[in-house]
């Protein structure tokens, strides 16, 4: 009698042991799939299958200790509502009984059948003195099974689901044909059921369950990986991207700087002005040119830099604009653009560099007159826009830092995403 | 730890590295050398 | 505890239980009938088949601070599953079957003055019990939820009836919210009513558990 019992799986010829013996009334076959009666001797196929589910978070026969006790984990089930899809897996402990764990979008509870029964008015329940408000109350659909069960499962199975809360604690009813069960389930976290169950599963055989499945489903979804390390990995993206920053900021330097003047005439034909020297001291720099202009309004002004290698007389080109518009419509005054603009060189050689700039400067909508001066102030409104320079060796490529920090949260933010898809 | 963090991790420091290699050379995709349209007429693009 | 030897094979048969007219030879699985002091072979038992119970013939619970120990087990089985009910004797005198079901117990005792109400004696008269039939039985209400024809699929120790392979019974289970459970069982020689309650098996303080392959007893109950 204390020899396990071993079934033959008529659909596929796996050999399966039941592990609670005596309990067990339906098999999933764990090869094939297939819905076994069992709870004979002789073992009867229900229904054939030729898949089994695999990707369910914790692998059947796995132990855990929950509340100090040792559990098996049974069956697996998963199950639907409406478009909410979660697992439910049955424990099992021969001294304790059954209980349940489900898992829903990374959130865990642990459920107990209740042997006493709650007292029900429609919107509420009282239970051991204790008011549960409803929740929501919905057909669910089993749509997959794997394991044992001790009652007649299959997929397909549907029951009619009310869940009444209060606070982190819920209790479940379920109602089908011929029997209403009631369950009290207390949310646990997802560190304890990985403790519990998952890192141990590391020292236990497992199947291969990673192998021949894409990366989405091996990392999104893979089983092994419980969703509650989502602010972990979000706290280390953050971590990831100061780094990032702190790397672009110290190791593009030495930074020395040359400062320059220029002028130029609003409407007046680009003029080629030289705006300081700079010395590339390591094999490659970056070379930022920052422009401040006075504050002109509905001007805009073309800046192109070279670069001047003193030695070859090579000429490294870059571009920058300076433009302020102002206006009155209808939602009144507005502004746009700025009176500064950085200007950033990649990959500049080593070595000493003459800046220059090409400067035209336009009106918007129009040019103004070129070289109109208004005889009552001769000085005052010639039509010039004054422009200050700072070119200097280093520099910060905010959109290099913007494309890591793209990588770094995309990975979670996908994770959300897909597990919100379903 | 989950392996999916273990995962994640050595991508964070895939990028640490990248980005430090990258500023080394002083090299990046976003510099201000090509211009995009050199006699443009520009103005405001507000409504 | 006085000694018997099993008319089949001779080996020993212990007498758990003197007041018991059946006991099953635990080597030949022959169904014995001991009658004042004599032994008589009536048939043969199939042999239980295996299964994860915690309990053994030896288990003692803790009823109010009697002990009652477990002395024979009959296991039947339905059209859909099996299950099994231990018989229990109480330092007391009193007699308890345990039922065991979905990894929970019901633990009962004789109740036989709910066999008077008209819906059990209707049914003990050979009719179809209603589900959802109410009956008060030890001031409680409680509610038919489950009725099963099941027949024998074996036994071990000392029991009241003999539980040959064509040994069959109608089951009607009683339950209400409170966890109480009424159990009334009609086979070929009458019907009985055993009223009780579920639990868990914490709840029974239980003794002298067996000692599952593979499990470790859990502390509160080692």
């Amino acid at each position: 009698m204390t020899q396990p019992r071993a079934v033959t799986c008529p659909s596929c010829g796996g050999s399966i042991e039941i592990r609670a013996a005596g309990y067990t009334v339906t098999l999933a076959c764990r090869y094939c799939g297939s819905v076994l009666n069992v709870a004979h001797e002789d073992v009867r196929l229900i229904k054939a299958y030729r898949r089994v589910a695999k990707d369910f978070a914790i692998a059947l026969g796995t132990r855990g200790t929950l509340f100090d006790v040792e559990w098996e984990v049974l069956g697996a089930m998963r199950r639907r509502s409406g478009s909410a899809v979660w697992q439910e897996f049955l424990l099992f402990n021969p001294y304790a009984g059954y209980r349940w764990l489900v898992e829903a979008e990374g959130e865990w509870q642990f459920g107990t059948m209740l042997l006493d029964r709650p007292e029900d008015d429609g919107l509420s329940v009282t239970w051991r003195g204790q008011s549960f408000a409803l929740d929501e109350d919905v057909q669910i659909e089993t749509t997959t099974v794997l394991g044992e069960f001790y009652w007649r499962a299959g997929r397909g199975d549907k029951v009619q689901g009310a869940t009444f809360m209060r606070g982190r604690e819920a209790l479940s009813r379920e109602t089908s044909a011929d029997e209403v069960t009631w369950t009290q389930l207390i949310a646990v976290s997802a560190e304890w059921i990985s403790d519990a169950f998952v890192v141990k599963q590391k020292h236990r055989s497992r199947p291969p369950r990673l192998r021949g499945q894409g990366l989405k489903q091996g990392f999104i979804k893979a089983p092994t990986m419980d969703e509650g390390d989502l602010p972990a990995m979000l706290l280390m993206a953050l971590a990831a991207l100061l780094m990032i920053m702190a790397v672009q900021t110290f190791l593009s330097g030495p930074q020395v700087c040359a400062d320059g003047r220029a002028t130029v005439e609003v409407g007046a034909p680009t003029s080629t002005q030289p705006i300081g020297t700079i010395e590339v001291r390591r094999p490659w720099q970056f070379v930022t040119i920052a422009v401040d202009s006075d504050s002109f309004h509905n001007r805009w002004v073309d800046l192109d830099y070279s670069l001047v290698n003193r030695k070859t007389q090579q000429s490294i080109d870059a571009y920058g604009i300076v433009e302020f518009y102002t206006g009155t419509d209808s939602d009144g005054p507005w502004s746009e653009g700025s009176h500064h603009t950085d200007t950033l060189f990649s990959s500049v050689p080593q070595g000493t560099y003459d800046v220059f700039v090409d400067v035209g400067a336009h009106g918007w909508p129009s040019d103004p007159q070129p070289g109109s001066i208004d005889p009552a102030n001769p000085w005052g409104n010639t039509d010039t826009v004054a422009l200050w320079f700072r070119s200097c060796t280093g520099g910060f490529s905010w959109g290099m830092f913007w494309l890591m920090a793209a990588l770094l949260f995309s990975v979670p933010v996908i994770i959300v995403w897909w597990r919100h898809e379903g | 730890m989950t392996k999916r963090l273990i995962l994640f991790a050595a991508w964070c420091m895939l990028l640490v590295m990248t980005s430090a290699v990258s500023t080394w050379f002083a090299w990046t995709p976003f510099s201000d050398e090509e211009r995009s349209s050199s006699t443009s007429y520009r103005g405001p693009t507000h409504k | 505890m006085e000694s018997l030897t099993c008319p089949s094979c001779g080996a020993a048969l212990p007498v758990r239980d003197p007041g018991l007219p059946y006991s099953t030879c635990a080597y030949c699985q022959t169904l014995v009938r001991r009658a004042a002091g004599s032994v008589e072979a009536v048939g043969t038992v199939a042999a239980l088949p295996a299964d994860v119970s915690p309990i053994q013939i030896g288990t003692t619970l803790d009823r109010g601070g009697i002990a009652a120990t477990v002395v024979g087990r009959v296991r039947w089985g339905w059209s859909d599953g099996s299950w099994n009910e231990w018989f229990l004797r109480a330092a007391d005198g009193r007699a308890f079957w345990l039922g065991e079901a979905m990894g929970m117990f019901m633990l009962t005792s004789a109740y036989p003055a709910v066999l008077a109400v008209p819906a059990v004696r209707n049914f003990a008269d050979g009719n179809p019990m209603a589900r959802d039939c109410t009956v008060k039985a030890g001031g409680k209400w409680l509610t038919a939820t489950d009725i099963k024809e099941a027949a024998c699929l074996g036994s071990e120790g000392d029991l009241p009836f003999p539980t040959l392979p064509s040994w069959t019974m109608t089951n009607v289970d009683f339950r209400n919210a409170a966890g109480d459970a009424l159990s009334v069982q009609r086979d070929a020689d009458g019907t009985t009513a055993w009223l009780g309650e579920w639990s868990d098996l914490a709840g029974l303080k239980p003794g002298n558990l067996r000692q599952i392959e593979g499990w470790t007893k859990p502390g509160a109950l080692a």
